[in-house]
């Protein structure tokens, strides 16, 4: 091998950058705590034993990251659903959905009469902030919209999927 | 002499939007004494859970209106309403202004049971001195019929140790899934008042029992739930015939302990889904409201007494909405 010195000391320090953050992840508990990979997911203690369950990942990282983002979405709609200033004449989405019930997620996308089209689950949540709730509707996809369906969704955790299933 | 028993849960389909007709109470035994002293027959209506919310949601004054005028147009009248309790959401002075302005286009005369949103905002004061006038729980006796108002809403003080303004009070007592309400209780006072007013009523006098929450346990996660309901149980079944009336729950939902019935009227505001648990055996369902129907998965109850015997009926407005709608 033709390595000058500089070179040399060059590899040398990207080995100990190399080092120092395999030992700082070690450090962490994580890369190696399968425990961690597997649970990155919410439902994956529901999803044990179903045949098309998602394998672990092995990004623990990224797994810690999606595991955060979520909750603070679920913790962000529930506030939200509680909210009696959503709407204006004070009724919230918990008034009448208390704990997300009645709202079957597992049936979107589906045709929704009131809005004579096939509607998401976030199309239908801002038919109730206007209609029910007599507020504005937030823009699809708002991190606001995002957390309503998130906490709804999280609710009905288990509930088979059964897109387009006819409702009121 | 003769009485006829009827069909125990027959149930009927009106042509007029009744959407159950439940005898409630079984014919009393025959023997021409009890005949003779027997009660008379009369109609009263039940109507609850308005929820007005003043000026903001003038929705839910429409909706009450609704049954004030269906009431109204009764022939021959009720000989009473009664209102199941929660008639205003907030317990504000406001609101109940609103209220007040609102129910007094009802005729018959009416009673008021306590519900949790009108109570713990000024801990019943307004409700008590405005509507009750006087306290609950009180008991008179109508044709032969002893008849008991019950407050079904007692709450553990959840609000001095932390210190809650009378807002934040009421918020976490009318938010049915609040994790910090805990369940209610008629509370032993109220327990040895029943006993007390039992007493003095004879075991064949048909009883009506009126309460906001159902007297039984039902769904614990939303509260439709009376936590000391079996002791008020055990002071009510040595009596032949027990009739319970209950809103809070805004939907249909009906169930038989121990030979005592126990009825729901629906609501004038909104619909409650029905608990993921199911509802208790024999009780029947009423269809999934649509939310853009404005009076779907609502109404009020017709009930008629007579003979020891009693029918109740919903007045589904899925079925048949008010006229003007």
């Amino acid at each position: 091998m033709d390595i000058n010195p500089a070179g040399r000391i060059m590899m040398n320090k990207i080995i100990v950058l190399f080092l120092f953050f395999v030992a700082v992840i070690v450090a962490d508990g994580t890369l190696l705590s399968g425990e961690e990979a597997v649970q990155h997911h919410p439902s994956a203690s529901g999803l044990e034993g179903r045949k098309d369950a998602q394998g672990p990942v092995h990004r623990a990282d990224l797994a810690r990251k999606e595991k955060r983002s979520f909750a603070a979405a679920v913790a962000l709609g529930e506030k939200l659903w509680f909210d009696r200033t959503l709407g204006a004449n004070g009724m919230s989405c918990n008034i009448c959905h208390p704990d997300a019930a009645a709202t079957h997620p597992e049936t979107f996308p589906k045709f929704k009469s009131q809005m004579g089209a096939v509607v998401s689950a976030q199309q239908f949540i801002n038919w109730c902030i206007v209609i029910p709730l007599q507020g504005k509707e937030f823009h699809l996809g708002s991190s606001e919209l995002t957390a309503l369906e998130a906490y709804m969704v999280s609710q009905n955790r288990g509930e088979a999927l059964e897109p387009g299933y006819p409702s009121p | 002499m003769i009485i006829t028993r009827r069909g125990f849960l027959q149930k009927t389909l009106l042509a007029g939007g009744a959407l159950l007709v439940l005898p409630a109470i079984r014919s009393i035994g025959s023997g021409s004494s009890l005949q003779a002293a027997g009660p008379e027959s009369f109609r009263f209506a039940i109507i609850g859970d308005s929820h007005l919310m003043g000026k903001k949601n003038p929705r839910l004054k429409l909706r009450l209106e609704a049954a004030i005028r269906e009431i109204n147009s009764l022939a021959p009248q009720p000989d009473f309403v009664i209102h199941l309790g929660d008639a205003v959401h907030d317990g504000t002075p406001e609101q109940f202004q609103y209220f007040a302005e609102t129910i007094t286009q009802l005729k018959p005369k009416i009673y008021f049971v306590p519900g949790e949103h009108d109570w713990y905002f000024d801990m019943g004061e307004t409700y008590r001195s405005v509507f009750i006038k006087g306290n609950a729980p009180y008991s008179f006796n109508h044709k032969g019929y002893h008849l008991i108002i019950l407050n079904g809403i007692g709450l553990n003080d959840y609000w001095t140790g932390r210190k809650l303004t009378p807002q934040q009070r009421m918020e976490i007592a009318g938010t049915l899934n609040h994790p910090l309400q805990g369940p209610f209780r008629l509370g032993k006072e109220q327990l040895a008042w029943l006993q007390k007013d039992l007493s003095g009523v004879g075991r064949e006098t048909p009883l009506l029992i009126f309460i906001h929450p159902p007297l039984y346990h039902y769904y614990r996660p939303w509260n439709f739930w009376v936590e000391d309901a079996p002791e008020a149980h055990l002071l009510l079944k040595p009596f032949q015939s027990v009739s319970v009336f209950h809103g809070h729950v805004h939907h249909t939902v009906q169930n038989e302990i121990d030979r005592m019935k126990f009825f729901s009227t629906l609501s004038t505001s909104w619909p409650y889904p029905y608990p993921d648990t199911g509802v208790p055996k024999g009780s029947a369902k009423m269809p999934r409201p649509g939310p853009s129907n404005f009076y779907d998965g609502l109404g009020w109850s017709q009930n008629s007494a007579g003979n020891g015997d009693m029918t109740h009926q919903d007045i589904l407005w899925t079925l048949t909405p008010p006229e003007g709608s």
